[in-house]
């Protein structure tokens, strides 16, 4: 009786066990499987009092002018959206398209997976989408980042270099500038 | 009532009685109910029957044994608080790997340790039961330690339901009853969110209250089905101990999600901004009605001696039920606001009388406190805007002084009530 419920019982921790590890891994494997894409962001606050080493971006691709993209343009706020992204001369990816549903028109281009947050404009002809695509805030850990004045200040321009997953959300992975790179946890 | 009927069926069968066998047979109960081999209200309807005259000596020790708990349960949440702040102030420093690493292994030494103290040795059958519950909290905890460290969105109602899936069976192969507490707000922490996201994407559309009408309404249901549940497993041996963890869940689901529709003004609400056209009935509300209906049903049809409480609380669930998907179904009406005042009142009394019964004192304590909570919340509704504040705050005041005392007058009632009713099973 005893042994039969040690067996059950260790399956059961087995199964949170792998579930755990499935979990990491399956989403581990997402990213490896991914495309990496370069994305230009200016740094709206270097650091935020109750978490630390926090970096608010605002992204290039943040702002959206449906007239300029190619694709849908009848977007509400907290509807996904799909952005385009091909590569710019300087290697800085840029939104080409904009879609309801995930698809790419263009050779070479990246699909990657978004949220209007709010209309520019006047709500019956938005001049813009504002988009957040939960890179946002990144985390610097690097040890050299915990000094305030190591890091990238109010204001000024960085890239990203963000890894979207299998199923098109982004992962920001490293932020360089000045010829410097941070790691992103 | 069972365990009262039990020992008053076998009352004379103590007068003969060996005293010593009593002593020895009182030590054993004692430990059975610890290791969870028999109900606290078996342990107490043994103790009527074999030691009548001295009923007050187990109660003193199932108080020491719930004392026992509540420290071993603080003890838990406490370590598994500290492990998972442990992994978070480090996090920076080791790999992901050495993390999730880190999270089984302590896992695997919380359920290990657990198991042999609750089952192998079978001397400390609590302090195993909280090492389980520390497993469970920081599974549970690791499920969005994960998600977050590998970016996966945490504002995700499917967390919650891989962390309650993942410590039920524990909650069951480990009898432990303490686990099932989590386990089950997870749940239904999912099937609120996940009903109300549902609805949200069917309508596809920009109303907000309306989603609050349908998630609040689904925790209600939810609640309702997990009273059938809670008298299923008191039924099911092993399971006995299984029924206050699922009677505190309904209870205090139930009772807060009816008081969120007693508000006159969310009504009003929903009523100015009723959803786009008749609301799409949605899987998950239909699985939930249908679930928790089923299991009232089980509960009253499956009672033998309790019957005529069973089915009185199975009605009254059913009629609960109903009132909630009708007013999910066709939400613009402001006369809810005083239909669910009724309900929540009629409900708050009726898990007083269900404790008075049972001489329960958790569903006594609840009910009469869900009573005052409903006065205090009507009184500021109704009279913040009308009184002058000095008045407002003195006749509130003394309101509430009034329904303290009639609390306290009722309270004394049914414990000599109660005190009573063991005299005369002792005698």
């Amino acid at each position: 009786m005893l042994r039969k419920r040690v067996f059950w019982f260790a399956a059961a921790v087995a199964a949170q066990i792998v579930v755990l590890a499935g979990i990491a891994g399956f989403k581990e494997y997402s990213v490896r499987a991914g495309d990496e894409v370069l994305l230009r962001a200016t740094v709206a606050d270097p650091w935020d009092p109750f978490r630390g080493a926090f970096l608010a971006l605002e992204y290039d691709i943040g702002e959206l002018d449906p007239d300029e993209l190619a694709g849908d343009d009848d977007f509400e706020p907290g509807q996904t959206i799909w952005v385009e992204l091909t590569p710019g001369e300087d290697g800085v990816w840029e939104a080409v398209a904009i879609h309801h549903d995930r698809k790419r028109t263009v050779e070479g281009s990246v699909a990657m997976k978004g949220e209007v947050s709010y209309l520019g404009g006047v709500y019956y002809a938005p001049s813009s989408y504002n988009v957040r695509y939960g890179i946002e805030e990144v985390f610097i850990s690097d040890a050299t980042a915990r000094d305030l004045s190591e890091r990238p200040p109010e204001g000024n321009e960085l890239t990203v270099r963000v890894v979207v997953d299998l199923w098109g959300r982004p992962i920001a992975r490293e932020v360089l500038w000045e010829g410097r790179q941070f790691d992103v946890d | 009532m069972k365990a009262r009927r039990t020992a008053t069926k076998a009352g004379p069968v103590a007068a003969g009685t060996d005293p010593s066998f009593a002593e020895r047979l009182l030590t054993e109960v004692e430990r059975w109910r610890g290791e969870g081999l028999i109900s606290e209200e078996l342990a107490r309807a043994i103790a009527a029957r074999y030691a009548p005259g001295r009923p007050s000596r187990l109660l003193r020790l199932i108080r020491l044994n719930l004392l026992v708990s509540a420290v071993a349960v603080v003890g838990a949440v406490t370590l598994g608080a500290g492990v998972i702040l442990f992994v978070a102030a480090n996090w920076d420093r080791a790999s992901d790997w050495l993390t999730l690493a880190l999270v089984g292994i302590a896992m695997i030494a919380l359920y290990a340790g657990g198991f042999a103290l609750r089952f192998h040795y079978r001397t400390y059958p609590q302090l195993g039961e909280a090492l389980m519950l520390a497993g469970s909290l920081l599974y549970m905890a690791g499920v969005f330690l994960v998600a977050q460290m590998y970016n996966i969105p945490v504002a995700s109602p499917e967390l919650l339901l891989v962390g309650s899936l993942g410590a039920l069976p524990i909650a069951y192969l480990g009898r432990a009853a303490s686990v099932l507490l989590p386990a089950l707000a997870a749940f239904a922490a999912w099937l609120v969110w996940r009903s109300g996201m549902g609805i949200a994407d069917t309508l596809q559309s920009d109303v907000e209250i309306y989603v609050f009408v349908v998630a609040v309404g689904m925790l209600i249901i939810f609640a309702c089905g997990l009273t059938g549940m809670a008298e299923l497993h008191r039924r099911w041996g092993e399971t006995s101990d299984f029924r206050a963890p699922y009677l505190i869940i309904a209870t205090m689901g139930a009772l807060a999600g009816l008081l969120f529709f007693t508000f006159g003004d969310f009504w009003h609400e929903v009523a100015d901004n009723p959803p786009p056209g008749p609301p799409v009935p949605d899987v998950w509300l239909w699985t939930a009605a249908v679930g928790a209906v089923a299991a009232l049903a089980a509960s009253a049809l499956t009672a033998r001696e309790d019957a005529d409480l069973r089915r009185a609380e199975a009605g009254a669930g059913a009629a609960v039920i109903t009132v909630c998907a009708v007013a999910m179904y066709q939400p613009s009406w402001a006369g809810y606001a005083i239909l669910f005042n009724i309900v929540y009142f009629a409900v708050a009394l009726g898990v007083t009388a269900r404790g008075y019964l049972e001489a329960r004192s958790f569903d006594v304590y609840i009910g009469l406190l869900a009573i005052g909570v409903g006065l205090v919340v009507r009184y500021s509704d109704w009279f913040w805007d009308v009184l002058p504040r000095s008045a407002f705050f003195i006749a509130g005041g003394l309101v509430l002084l009034a329904v303290a005392g009639a609390l306290e007058r009722l309270r004394r009632r049914l414990m000599a009530s109660w005190v009573a009713g063991e005299a005369g099973r002792a005698a």
